[in-house]
């Protein structure tokens, strides 16, 4: 099949950036979306040409590298499937499709496709942890864990950070992502006594980082690879609710001693 | 200690009325004082269709107008959840347009149901709506020819006889819906009141009531045009 | 050089707590005055970080992806052994320890592999602390399930995502220790060099893959946990970026590479499907718990499966190991399936695959059995290949997966250049010549939580802190080095794109160093390693220039490496002539075709120094001793 590729290239993060169109010919429907552009790109170098870039790495839908928006579609259209996931034998011979990276205020553009997204990260160095320093920790079955909460724990915990969430979202919200970890932590004995504190600390990072407010809209579990529900959200808001109105050391955990 | 670390934590320092989800749940606490007014409000609007030729309502009307301190309580009351729901939600939306500051040239957001992305234009609708029903029926002012003081029948009546009137409130009894439709399950949403066990109960719960809302309000200005309601 | 493997003498059980006490110590006031370099971020370099953080050391942490996070660990699927024997089921450390020195087929140190086991239940005690979300029972203890041919059932798991979940707690507490101002990170920055002042690691240089700007960082001690270097086949398991690049050049600046020719071939991964594959995707082992392996007993039999009658069906391995069946270990299901796919019996539209029939159980359990217990790896696929597993049979073929080699370390994982210290699959040190299933995480963490933070402090309490900085003429000559080989590869502007090259020197290694390996063809392979290599640097076209974001310029520096990686693993194959574990040489083999050990001269880890770009590696021989698992000959029959 023939497609034809409307692709957002930009040199670097002060480049104003532009759309250009590339046709990919007799794309097999065995291919994944990387690999579509890969073959793209191999034929852009024999023509003396910058290649797309884009970020990848495992290839196999967990490491959270890869992903950009595919008509408007985070990842694309199959739903709970990153863009190396993504096969050819979704669309059809004739295809226009454009491809942009996520838009975010705070995933600035790097080149092309990639942004960066190390927001996440201080999002996570805020709080995201239970502290147990190494060697530090009791027999792993000192606790009993209800089974129930230890697979929603888990689903929450199933998070990538590829941040389909944000460029999905209206608001460009970073909530399902916050409220994933939150959720994850806040669901587990091990993570109840920094259950404030982390709730109070993320949610400070998230917004220093001018992430949007969620509206509740539901368009980032549409399209989170991990189907990822935005009930981890409202955990998030009941978390951070009730460490601001009654945590007396509200203050102090929020900015205090680490 | 690393001085870049010290900026982040710094930073951080908790700061209540900056934090969205605070501001949010504002928004959500003062749309559900608001949500309460409406019903009550609703409860007395009905006594219309009591057939008798607005003896209940005009007294109703009278008894709220007999304790000032309750009856100016409630106003305040209501017009500060009216100015903090605007007031923070103008931020917020503020919000949005920096968080991204370059859009997309193709997005779909076919995921958000309609009332959900219609949130920005269905309230500023209903905020020009309430003036306009302010000076209408509060202040007598935008209709002053068919304004009665204490006469709450016969200018509710006289008012709707005439179809431009009814029409509008119709229409913004429908913009009222689409509002409390996505805002009545939101507001579970934002306080973290919500669990998969109870989020259909909420989700349909809140297209019931916003649709019974608009019904029941609707019914007036429809009944006084089709005359059922009549002086 | 004599290799001193610094095995504590006495008792296996109390080597390492007297190999502890016997450490020095940095007294807690002056760790802040030490700082350490961790190159990669994955379960052994991520944990490494998190935990010399905790002690209060300065610690640089480096990753070439744009988070720690993305590290290649986390896409583990199955799981993690640990000698818990919560299910009592008779598991102990002994066990373990036994299993693995076994499954490694004699070419592992008994020391380094005891302490493994040791360190196993420290390993779950710690990540579940960390808040990891390991399965439960429904009475809220730890659930267990078996794994690769152990007899026990001892490994721990998070759904079908351990690693993704162990990196994470890992991860979590480096950005803790981030956030403390411990540690700080450098990610999408790619080490290039290793700088050594007076025989000691004293630094690194680097690439910032945004800016393209070289750097020189200095440190007391220096700890690389950059992963294995499966990607030389091009085509494998690993991540795309999973490089041998920083290894590589430690190795040229004098760190020994041990048993570089141990790699391991997974048997259940979804076949090539066409030129443009850019990698392949392994399925659980476990499916072959109730998946029937064949393939038609005719030649060329292109038949749609379900046209082909029972009778018609070879079902190899429940034909050649009839006690084991299906369920035979790695290595043995991998070449039995190169060679029926070598006698022209392969299926799919290349020929490279065997099928995976579940018809028998969905018939004898029900669809609804197999859903549960395999649903997700039916659905993923069904995703990548568009056919439905619960109609039509699977078709697997072999992939490179893991690489047991890696650099030489001593007990304390330190290399043959004092103050480079070495961990995880970037070591060649616990699994000997084939690794078990659920033990890579293991040795991972075991390496980045429990030992490193003792034998760095070992190292650093007789260093003086601070002695050398980029100030110090090495870093200026060696990133001049660096910046010379980048240019060079830069001005050549040829015609062939640098993953042609890639793809082509990975069929060489694949087709002559993979699942089995020849006397003569690995000379063929040397040859032809180097006549392409030779090739790649006067025709490779890498765009661009160095000043920027340039994806290109970081593959074709990787792949520089992997030539003369591939290389070193021919001559290292060639050179055993034996075979054991992952490396079969098809004329050491019994009479029906297994592995034939040469325990009288091979029982060595073979140890090489680099030789030069076209010189001949020197080897060094560090002997192996088993007093306590005696050496025998493994039979699946």
């Amino acid at each position: 099949m023939n497609l034809k590729l409307n692709v957002w290239r930009q040199k670097n993060r002060t480049d104003k950036g532009r759309m250009e169109t590339y046709q990919a010919n007799n794309v097999n429907p065995d291919m994944s979306f990387l690999e579509m552009l890969d073959v793209v790109n191999e034929d852009l170098i024999a023509s003396g040409k910058d290649p797309i870039a884009f970020e990848h790495d495992c290839r196999e839908g967990i490491c959270g590298s890869c992903g950009f928006v595919v008509n408007g579609v985070a990842h694309g259209p199959e739903p709970e499937t990153t863009m190396c996931q993504l096969h050819m034998r979704h669309f059809k011979d004739g295809d226009e499709l454009f491809l942009e990276p996520w838009r975010a205020k705070a995933f600035p553009v790097i080149k092309d496709l990639i942004v960066d997204r190390s927001a996440f990260d201080r999002i996570i160095a805020a709080g995201g942890y239970v502290s147990a320093n190494t060697g530090s920790a009791p027999d792993g079955n000192a606790l009993q864990i209800p089974k129930e909460n230890a697979d929603r724990a888990m689903d929450a915990a199933a998070c990538i950070g590829c941040g389909a969430c944000v460029a999905a979202c209206p608001n460009a919200s970073a909530a399902l992502f916050t409220g994933a970890k939150i959720s994850h932590l806040g669901l587990l004995p091990q993570g109840q006594a920094e259950r404030s504190r982390r709730a109070l600390r993320m949610v400070a990072q998230f917004n220093e980082e001018l992430f949007g407010s969620c509206t509740n809209i539901g368009e980032c579990e549409a399209v989170c690879p991990k189907g990822i529900s935005i009930e981890v959200i409202a955990r998030m808001n009941r978390d951070y609710l009730a460490a601001a109105l009654t945590d007396r050391g509200a203050k102090k955990s929020a900015g205090g001693e680490a | 200690m690393s001085s870049a670390a010290a900026a982040i934590r710094s930073n951080r320092a908790f700061r209540i009325f900056d934090a969205t989800i605070v501001k949010k749940a504002i928004v959500a606490v003062t749309g559900l004082v608001m949500f309460g007014f409406l019903v009550g409000h609703l409860a007395g609007n009905l006594q219309m269709f009591a057939g008798d030729e607005g003896k209940a309502i005009d007294a109703y009307a009278k008894f709220l107008k007999s304790v000032p301190e309750i009856l100016w309580t409630a106003r305040v009351t209501l017009l500060g959840c009216v100015f903090l729901h605007i007031y923070f939600t103008i931020q917020l939306w503020k919000l949005k347009g920096d968080a991204r500051p370059q859009g997309y040239v193709k997005k779909d957001n076919s995921h958000s149901t309609f009332t959900s992305k219609t949130m920005y234009y269905s309230g500023p609708m209903l905020f020009f709506f309430i003036v306009y029903h302010l000076l209408h029926f509060t202040m007598g002012i935008a209709d002053q020819a068919n304004y009665f003081e204490g006469e709450v029948y016969k200018t509710v009546v006289l008012g709707f006889q005439q179809p431009l009137i009814s029409g509008s409130y119709i229409l913004a009894m429908f913009f009222l819906c689409l509002h409390l439709n996505h805002g009545l399950y939101s507001i579970w949403q934002t306080l973290g009141l919500t669990s998969p066990r109870y989020k259909p109960l909420q989700k349909n719960g809140a297209a019931v009531v916003s649709i019974v809302m608009f019904l029941g309000f609707a019914s007036i200005p429809a009944g006084v045009l089709a005359g059922v309601i009549h002086l | 050089m004599v290799l001193d493997s610094k095995i504590p003498s006495g008792p296996i059980e109390q080597a390492w707590d007297s190999a502890k006490f016997n450490m020095k110590l940095v007294n807690p006031a002056n760790k802040r005055k030490y700082s350490v370099i961790v190159v990669g971020s994955g379960l052994a370099g991520g944990s490494a970080a998190a935990s010399l953080g905790e002690l209060g050391y300065n610690v640089k942490c480096f990753c070439f992806q744009d988070s720690p996070r993305r590290a290649h660990s986390i896409a583990a699927q199955g799981g993690i052994n640990a000698a818990k024997n919560y299910q009592n089921d008779g598991d102990s450390i002994y066990r373990l320890f036994y299993d693995t020195v076994k499954g490694g087929d004699f070419r592992a140190r008994e020391g380094n592999v005891y302490r493994l086991a040791q360190n196993s239940v420290h390993i779950i005690d710690q990540c579940v602390a960390q808040g990891v979300p390991f399965a439960r029972e429904y009475s809220g203890l730890l659930a267990n399930r078996s794994f690769g041919g152990a007899q026990v059932s001892r490994t721990f798991y998070a759904k079908g995502q351990t690693g993704q979940q162990l990196l994470l707690g890992a991860y979590q507490a480096l950005e803790a220790q981030i956030d403390a101002g411990r540690v700080k990170m450098y990610p999408r920055t790619e080490m290039l060099d290793l700088v050594v002042v007076d025989g000691k690691a004293r630094g690194i240089v680097t690439r910032d893959l945004v800016t393209g700007k070289l750097e020189s960082h200095a440190a007391d001690a220096v700890i690389l946990a950059t992963g294995g270097y499966g990607n030389v086949y091009y085509l494998s398991t690993n991540a795309k970026g999973s490089n041998c690049t920083a290894i590589w050049r430690a190795h040229k600046r004098g760190a020994l590479f041990g048993n570089p020719c141990f790699t391991q071939i997974h048997p259940t991964c979804i076949p090539v499907s066409g030129d443009y594959q850019s990698k392949l995707t392994l399925m659980s082992e476990s499916l072959r718990n109730d998946g029937r392996i064949w393939v038609p007993k005719q030649v060329g039999d292109k038949r749609n499966p379900s046209a082909i009658p029972e009778n018609e069906r070879d079902y190899y391995l429940e034909r050649r190991y009839p006690s084991f069946g299906n369920l035979v270990p790695r290595d043995v299901a991998s070449r039995a399936a190169k060679a029926v796919c070598d006698e022209g019996r392969g299926v799919g539209e290349t020929g490279l695959g065997v099928y995976l029939d579940f018809g028998a159980s969905i018939q004898r359990l029900g669809k609804s059995t197999i859903e549960e217990r395999y649903g997700n790896l039916f659905d993923m696929y069904a995703r990548i290949t568009g056919e439905n597993p619960y109609e039509t049979p699977m078709r697997i073929y072999p992939a490179i997966h893991y690489t047991m080699g890696g650099l030489w370390v001593d007990y304390e994982l330190q290399s043959t250049i004092p103050g480079l210290f070495v961990a995880g699959e970037a070591n060649f040190s616990d699994h000997g010549a084939n690794r078990l299933g659920a033990s890579a995480l293991m040795q991972g963490l075991s390496d980045g939580y429990f030992i490193l933070p003792y034998t760095i402090g070992n190292y650093l309490a007789s260093t003086k802190p601070g002695a050398v900085t980029t100030d110090h003429p090495a870093f200026s000559q060696v990133t001049k080095e660096v910046a010379d080989m980048q240019n060079r590869l830069l001005s050549i502007k040829g015609k062939r794109t640098v993953t042609s090259f890639h793809r082509e020197l990975g069929k060489i290694i694949w087709d002559y160093c993979g699942m089995s390996r020849q006397g003569d063809s690995l000379k063929v392979a040397i040859q032809k390693v180097r006549a392409l290599r030779e090739e790649f640097w006067r025709d490779v076209n890498v765009p661009g220039s160095g000043d920027d974001l340039n994806q290109q310029l970081e593959v074709a520096t990787r792949v520089a490496d992997f030539f003369e990686l591939g290389e070193l693993m021919c001559i290292d194959a060639l050179d055993r002539n034996e075979s054991c574990g992952g490396h079969f040489r098809e004329e050491y083999q019994t009479e029906e075709g297994e592995a034939m050990r040469n325990d009288e001269e091979y029982s060595y880890v073979a140890a090489w120094e680099y030789g030069g770009y076209n010189g001949q590696p020197k080897l060094y021989k560090e002997p192996l001793n088993f007093n306590y698992v005696h050496p025998s000959q493994r039979s699946y029959k």
